[in-house]
């Protein structure tokens, strides 16, 4: 375990050296990064003060609510965006045989080496809005445990769309469209699922359960929820993913047996 | 005689040019299909969005938008978006960071218009591609119709807002020349432009003295003025004042473009040497 612990703090090392050759570029890509992210409360602030808001939503848990979205999408960004372009430019440029012969799981190492700094600033900004809104709502323990949880499970899901995503770049050279797919699908995210008809609900919950990113726990944490909705998100999520370390193990035989 | 021949020459390098740029646009193909199914999924979230707002608010018109001609300016604001689509900042940085810089100086164009054709292609490919189908969804989710004259005014606000938003575009994409990589630079200039040009809310939606400044900015040009022409919003007096302003604006975007670009050639020349 320490020795993977050790790998990962050496590519967050080499990741930070990557970033600082280019210090202006970093920078601003940072202040991008929030400026892109504090669009979405500015929008909430003017939609609460020209309209009765969102139904169902105050103020201040919408904010929660776009909080945990960010957040989410910010530790994804951190830990897993990266994965997919990584492995279709390894191998694209016949890299990938590299990682074949590291002494470590490929998907471990593959993560690993696709850590981004950048998504620090919407983690930070996820968080600021969080805490501003728990400082305003005052939730209990026990639903914060809930919540945390289901945040974890949200990491889960998008942790496996990126890995289905890579296990299909082994077959299909350009997989850049299903990475642009998968971030637009995302933005149904963006608003709670209760505002949709029933056949959408359903997509964004089970078929597609993007909804975990923040409309699961952010309801969650402010409404009360039962173990039974709990079970029926999650098990959908943990089978989606066992089916994309699936795909990937095979996508993996497939790339050894053509490079054999 | 000679000066047609030479433009009808002209015309045909340039031609060449809009042919490359609608040939690597195919190799995106993937692109354009996600692009393309992509319009539906943010309509349905607007319409689910705005249908909730509208209910809770209980009146028939939000800020001079009845729902029908909210969703509408989505559709318009998505073809518009599309229409006006630029990436030659994306282009120029990946020219100076590999030292490509000197191919495309060596071609028989201008820097400015070796990428404005190119693009064009790319544009010309989308308009059958993305904006038409999108038109179509559009009308399955209400979209409005407008009428004759309003019709050719949208057109001319949105040629105009396809030059503000490339002239835009390749201005940031000449920082490189100082900046080189600009990625972060890149993404500012995106989400300002979507942000103040009312991509993602109606720029009704906010305070009266940051309209009046929005006024005197370049960016609601480029979404906001040609969706509202579209849905008829101002009179034919107004679209002409306002595509007026926009056509000032190129023109100042352009004489800023030749200005920084005279002087990134310098830096370039001087780092060659």
């Amino acid at each position: 375990m320490s020795r993977f612990f050790r790998l990962w703090l050496r590519h967050v090392g080499i990741e930070f050296s990557r970033e600082m050759a280019y210090k202006t570029n970093f920078f601003i890509k940072l202040i991008s990064l929030v400026f892109a992210d504090i669009v979405g409360p500015i929008i909430t602030i003017l939609l609460y003060t020209q309209t009765s808001g969102i139904p169902g939503w105050s103020f201040e848990e919408f904010i929660l609510f776009q909080g945990t979205f960010i957040l989410v999408f910010g530790l994804s960004h951190m830990f897993f965006f990266v994965i997919p372009f990584e492995v279709i430019h390894m191998v694209r440029e016949g890299e990938f045989n590299k990682i074949l012969t590291a002494p470590i799981p490929p998907l471990v190492n593959v993560t690993f080496r696709s850590f981004d700094m950048e998504g620090t600033a919407e983690v930070i900004v996820g968080f600021g809005l969080i805490g501003w809104a728990f400082s305003k709502l005052h939730p209990g323990m026990g639903h914060i445990a809930i919540y945390a949880f289901i945040i974890l499970l949200a990491l889960l899901f998008i942790y496996g769309v990126m890995i289905l995503i890579s296990s299909l770049s082994f077959k299909v050279v350009k997989t850049y469209g299903l990475i642009d797919l998968f971030f637009k699908s995302s933005d149904m995210a963006r608003y709670p699922a209760s505002l949709y008809g029933n056949p959408l609900r359903f997509f964004v919950s089970f078929l597609f359960p993007i909804a975990v990113a923040a409309y699961f726990p952010a309801s969650s944490l402010l409404f009360d929820t039962t173990w039974m909705r709990i079970v029926a998100f999650a098990a959908p999520i943990f089978a989606f993913f066992i089916l994309s370390l699936i795909l990937w193990e095979r996508g993996l035989r497939n790339y050894t047996a053509a490079g054999g | 005689m000679v000066a047609g021949h030479e433009w009808w020459q002209d015309m045909r390098q340039k031609y060449a040019l809009v042919e490359a740029g609608w040939r690597t646009g195919l190799i995106y193909r993937l692109h354009y299909l996600a692009t393309l199914l992509s319009a539906p999924i943010s309509l349905l979230i607007y319409y689910y969005l705005w249908r909730a707002i509208f209910q809770a608010t209980n009146t028939t018109v939000i800020k001079g938008f009845t729902l029908q001609e909210m969703i509408s300016y989505y559709v318009i604001v998505m073809i518009v978006g599309m229409f006006t689509w630029s990436e030659c900042d994306k282009w120029i940085e990946e020219d100076v960071v590999r030292g490509d810089t000197i191919i495309a100086l060596l071609k028989p164009f201008t820097y400015f218009s070796w990428h404005y054709y190119f693009e064009l292609g790319f544009t010309g490919l989308s308009l059958i591609v993305n904006i038409i189908p999108v038109f179509l969804i559009g009308i399955l989710f209400g979209l409005k119709m407008t009428t004759g004259i309003f019709f050719v005014l949208f057109l001319v606000s949105m040629i105009l807002a396809s030059f503000i938003y490339f002239l835009i575009t390749f201005i940031v994409g000449l920082t490189s020349f100082w900046l080189f990589k600009i990625a972060g630079v890149r993404r500012t200039k995106r989400v300002i432009l979507a942000f103040l040009g009312g991509s993602m809310l109606p720029l009704s939606f906010f305070p009266d003295s940051l309209q009046k400044v929005f006024f005197y900015l370049p960016f609601q040009y480029l979404r906001y003025i040609p969706a509202n022409i579209y849905l008829q919003k101002y009179s034919y007096g107004e679209c002409l004042v306002y595509i007026g302003i926009a056509l000032f604006w190129c023109i100042v975007l352009f004489v800023l473009a030749r200005l920084i670009w005279r002087s990134a050639y310098k830096k370039f020349a001087g780092a060659g040497t």
